[in-house]
């Protein structure tokens, strides 16, 4: 793969890679790094990257792949579970967020890893559930169950600040 | 109302195509959302949200450029186009010099009645080196006069030798 090609077809990724390693990593400078290194590492083995079919989902499987290898470094690293799910906002979390779109993404953000990668597939970049399939390395069955799981919990806690804004104005 | 309803139960089941979920987006997009599906609206603008956000820095700054075999050429021609520009300026703007002269021991000679008293006084030591070096062969010449009456002695020797033989078989 040629320098042109590259461009054409690796680079061009570039906003989604970020956006994937954004909401597995959920730190922006982390994911672009991790976007910075995968671009790296593929430009070093590009003349590999004409073997590939799916040169897109490749890489985007590759980015999964990476950050998810940070987070068990960072998990070795401080000897603390880095995934875990929230299951309500904490009152840092409710100040910091201004606004119910805001809250939401935060729910979003709260998700298990791969809840939160399938939600953001589909709904964010309109990936087909095949491609989802393939990135994560699942049966498109598995990809449908977790995105109805995503989708249902974010449904619940989206109900659930409807209501809690609904009585804050009810007590005033 | 009824059909976004439905479309609504069916995307919370993850069973929407991406057609149905376009129409979804565009629906909590429009001014037509009622009231009940109001807390949907945020989700889906939040969905829009994270679509816009783009990667800070562009990649491509950060790879090597790859050089291109035409963009060689390219910077070949344009160092030799200069190159050549640079010597055909130098050449033209020389200063007038005259073509007939001489250089000796570095230095520059283009006075030529100089130059011809200079090769004279030059070549006539060269025949005096020559000359000199040429003595040693005067002796040797002597040496080899000197030498001659000895070779007769030898010639003498010869004769008398076919004298011996002749008489010894007669």
């Amino acid at each position: 793969m040629d320098s042109k090609q590259f461009n054409t077809q690796i680079l061009t990724l570039s906003d989604k890679l970020f956006r994937l390693a954004k909401s597995i990593l959920r730190n922006t400078d982390a994911a672009q790094d991790a976007v910075q290194e995968l671009s790296m590492k593929l430009w070093e083995k590009r003349d590999h990257l004409d073997e590939v079919e799916n040169v897109p989902g490749f890489t985007m499987r590759a980015m999964r792949n990476l950050c998810l290898d940070t987070i068990r470094q960072q998990k070795d690293e401080d000897e603390l579970p880095a995934e875990f799910e929230h299951t309500e906002l904490n009152p840092h979390q409710q100040t910091e967020q201004k606004d119910l779109v805001e809250r939401i993404r935060a729910m979003i953000d709260n998700l298990p890893e791969l809840q939160r990668t399938i939600i953001r597939m589909r709904d964010v970049e309109g990936m087909e559930i095949s491609e989802i399939a393939y990135i994560t390395t699942l049966t498109e069955n598995a990809v449908a169950v977790n995105l109805s799981r995503a989708r249902q919990k974010v449904r619940e806690k989206v109900l659930n600040e409807q209501k809690r804004v609904e009585e804050t104005v009810w007590k005033r | 109302m009824e059909k976004m309803n439905e479309l609504l139960e069916k995307y919370f089941e993850g069973v929407t195509n991406l057609d149905e979920e376009k129409e979804l987006r565009e629906y909590f997009a429009s001014e037509n959302v009622t009231k009940e599906h109001e807390p949907y609206r945020a989700l889906f603008a939040a969905f829009g949200e994270e679509l816009a956000e783009k990667a800070s820095a562009p990649l491509k700054k950060v790879l090597p450029k790859q050089q291109s075999i035409k963009r060689i050429w390219i910077r070949s021609f344009a160092y030799s186009g200069i190159a050549a520009t640079i010597l055909i300026t130098l050449w033209i703007q020389r200063p007038n010099q005259s073509e007939n002269y001489a250089v000796v021991a570095g230095n520059r000679i283009e006075d030529p009645e100089y130059a011809q008293k200079y090769a004279e006084r030059k070549l006539n030591k060269v025949t005096e080196i020559l000359h000199s070096s040429m003595k040693p062969t005067k002796s040797i010449e002597t040496v080899r006069q000197s030498l001659q009456p000895m070779q007769k002695i030898a010639e003498t020797r010869n004769k008398l030798e076919k004298i011996e033989n002749n008489i010894q078989f007669k």
